[in-house]
């Protein structure tokens, strides 16, 4: 018989904000804080400042490479990981340095929500905006700001306020909404996993509860489906005949037996098996699953195309295609 | 396809095998150090018939047989690592030196008689076990020198991988980024894949948790005889708190971590 994985929900969260605003410094209190390192480590680091005369920075943590932590900055995006008494996270720290915005986006497109760190003392600096400008852009709907360093400003409430006035205005402009603001200082300690008595002013939820609050989206199920093709194999050296449609279901769930359709070339089929290795035989399977499919005929198809059931409403297609570019190069273009 | 025949790359070949249906179609590369525990090599071997694997290792021939290595020789644990793993995987996948290929009709191994470079390989690393993995991208392109240039690396958005890369690219392919040591013995139990013995304590109140060469390689107290107990472990035990990574000695000696050993091609 086979055991079923007793699974814990898990979420990708992405830290991001301007260079030197905090980001690896709060994800670093994070982790200390809900004891989510292994023993020693905090103690290794911390040793390793003594001997290089450097302060101890809970950033360290994060930022592994030698030429992070000889500049003191976060050169390329990092998974870490932790738990909260609701679920697992894969926490995932970027670069703050407007030359590794590439490296910024890599990592946010990962994530299903973001926190953004705004420096108190610094205020709303080009990276504040630009990042929240890719959330937007990346379609991460859900995003907490917290405004770090508190401590430096002497946990004023007016700056605080300041700031969160000052950086709503600029999301209303991208059309974008926030779940809240929240004033920590990463350094101290505050508001990171509990209230801190230094803001009695602030009634909200700490940076963890507010990671907690975020919303899991459920995979779609109920919409139509779409199943993109991503390779079709054949083992006929090993005495194999099936000829298998491998891909991963976006959305929508298929049976065995349903008529399907093929973009854009209209070819048509019926589903004869769904096929896998090590599991037992399904007759349905739906969005987030990856599968082989056989067919009853044998139509010619190729990586890409699109498989749609025969009876729901097949996608829009359109000449135009509205988006947003950006080129991935090491120089920028130029004009002859 | 690297097997290093530890836990994370037997769940990375069992993922191929739910991949492909069943069938590994790639050949599967073992860096055999001579100091690898026998049985490492026993069950390599066994799953490789059993599996009809196209099984296929490499070895520095002429410093295990000068005996240069550590502790024997006049060599550290970190320069060890150097020629027995990391110079004999460059030369493997280079095609360089000579390729041992299972015979499945003799159950032996023969030199390969393909030479061609490997231009890609999958690899099992996870990036909760070490620093410099935790920057890691799934399709990292090298240059030809094996080098990593950490701050401009491709863009990966959403699920859409760059797979197409320029003439004399090596690649490498890591599909187990997001999965932590205990996912790994959670996937363990529900899919019932064999893994070695070593694992689990045969008796003297001790296992490994990470699996290297014998000499820089320790195993832990415990007492744990199965998977789910190993999950129960890890869960809850006293292992929650301790690097899986830190019973193998050669990761301390270098002061960066694995960095080093990374950017001279180690995985």
């Amino acid at each position: 018989m086979r055991i079923g994985l007793k699974q814990r929900e898990q979420m990708n969260v992405v830290i991001v904000g301007h260079v030197d605003h905090g980001k690896s410094t709060l994800i670093g209190r994070l982790l200390a804080d809900t004891g989510s390192l292994p023993e020693g480590k905090l103690v290794l680091v911390e040793e390793n400042c003594k001997r290089n005369a450097k302060p101890f920075e809970y950033a360290f943590l994060l930022d592994a490479l030698k030429d992070e932590q000889s500049q003191g900055i976060t050169i390329d995006t990092a998974r870490s990981f932790f738990k909260s008494k609701k679920r697992d996270y894969i926490i995932i720290d970027t670069p703050g340095h407007i030359e590794f915005l590439k490296n910024m986006v890599t990592g946010a497109a990962r994530a299903e929500a973001a926190v953004l760190v705004i420096d108190a003392h610094e205020g709303i600096q080009e990276n504040s905006k630009c990042h929240g400008y890719m959330m937007s852009f990346l379609g991460i709907k859900d995003i907490t700001v917290c405004v770090n360093k508190m401590d430096l400003v002497n946990y004023s409430e007016e700056v605080f306020e300041n700031i969160t006035k000052e950086y709503t205005a600029f999301l209303d402009e991208i059309r974008l909404e926030l779940d809240n603001f929240i004033p920590i200082s990463a350094r101290e300690g505050d508001n990171i996993v509990s209230r801190s008595r230094n803001m009695p002013w602030y009634k909200g939820a700490s940076a963890l509860e507010a990671l907690d609050a975020f919303a899991k989206v459920a995979p779609n199920y109920a919409r139509e489906l779409r199943f993109p093709v991503q390779d079709i194999y054949k083992f006929t050296a090993q005495g194999d005949n099936r000829r298998i449609i491998a891909g991963r279901i976006e959305s929508g769930t298929v049976h065995v037996g349903d008529k399907v359709t093929f973009l854009p070339s209209q070819k048509s089929s019926r589903i004869t098996a769904i096929e896998g290795f090590n599991v037992a035989k399904q007759k349905e399977v739906s969005a987030g699953q990856s599968v082989g499919l056989s067919l009853e005929t044998q139509i010619y198809i190729r990586p890409g195309d699109i498989m749609c059931k025969a009876n729901e409403r097949p996608p829009p297609c359109g000449l135009p295609v509205p988006g947003k570019y950006f080129l991935d190069g090491k120089t920028a273009l130029y004009k002859e | 396809m690297l097997w290093f025949i530890g836990k994370d790359s037997t769940v990375l070949l069992w993922l191929a095998r739910k991949v492909f249906f069943g069938y590994v179609p790639f050949p599967l590369v073992h860096i055999d150090t001579s100091f690898k525990i026998s049985s490492m090599v026993e069950y390599r071997d066994q799953l490789a018939k059993e599996w009809k694997l196209n099984m296929v290792y490499g070895q520095n021939k002429a410093v295990i047989e000068a005996k240069q290595t550590f502790p024997d020789g006049n060599i550290n644990r970190i320069e060890c690592y150097k020629v027995l793993k990391s110079e004999a995987l460059k030369h493997t996948l280079a095609g360089d030196w000579p390729r041992y290929r299972m015979n499945h009709e003799t159950g032996t191994y023969g030199v390969d008689t393909n030479i061609e470079p490997y231009t890609g390989v999958v690899v099992g690393v996870r990036a909760d076990e070490e620093g410099s993995w935790s920057k890691e991208r799934y399709f990292s392109p090298r240059d030809p020198n094996n080098g990593w240039d950490v701050g401009d690396q491709t863009p990966e958005l959403w699920n859409q991988f760059k797979t197409d890369f320029a003439l004399g690219t090596h690649l490498r392919i890591h599909s187990l980024l997001d999965w932590t040591e205990l996912n790994i013995w959670e996937y363990v139990q529900r899919e019932n894949i064999p893994v070695t013995g070593l694992y689990f304590d045969q008796g003297e109140g001790k296992r490994y948790r990470s699996l290297g060469c014998y000499p820089c390689t320790f195993p832990v107290d415990s007492t744990v005889k199965n998977v789910s107990d190993i999950i129960e472990e890890l869960r809850t035990g006293k292992f929650s708190n301790i690097a899986e990574r830190s019973s193998r000695a050669q990761d301390k000696d270098d002061g960066g971590g694995l960095e080093t050993l990374r950017r001279d091609g180690y995985m």
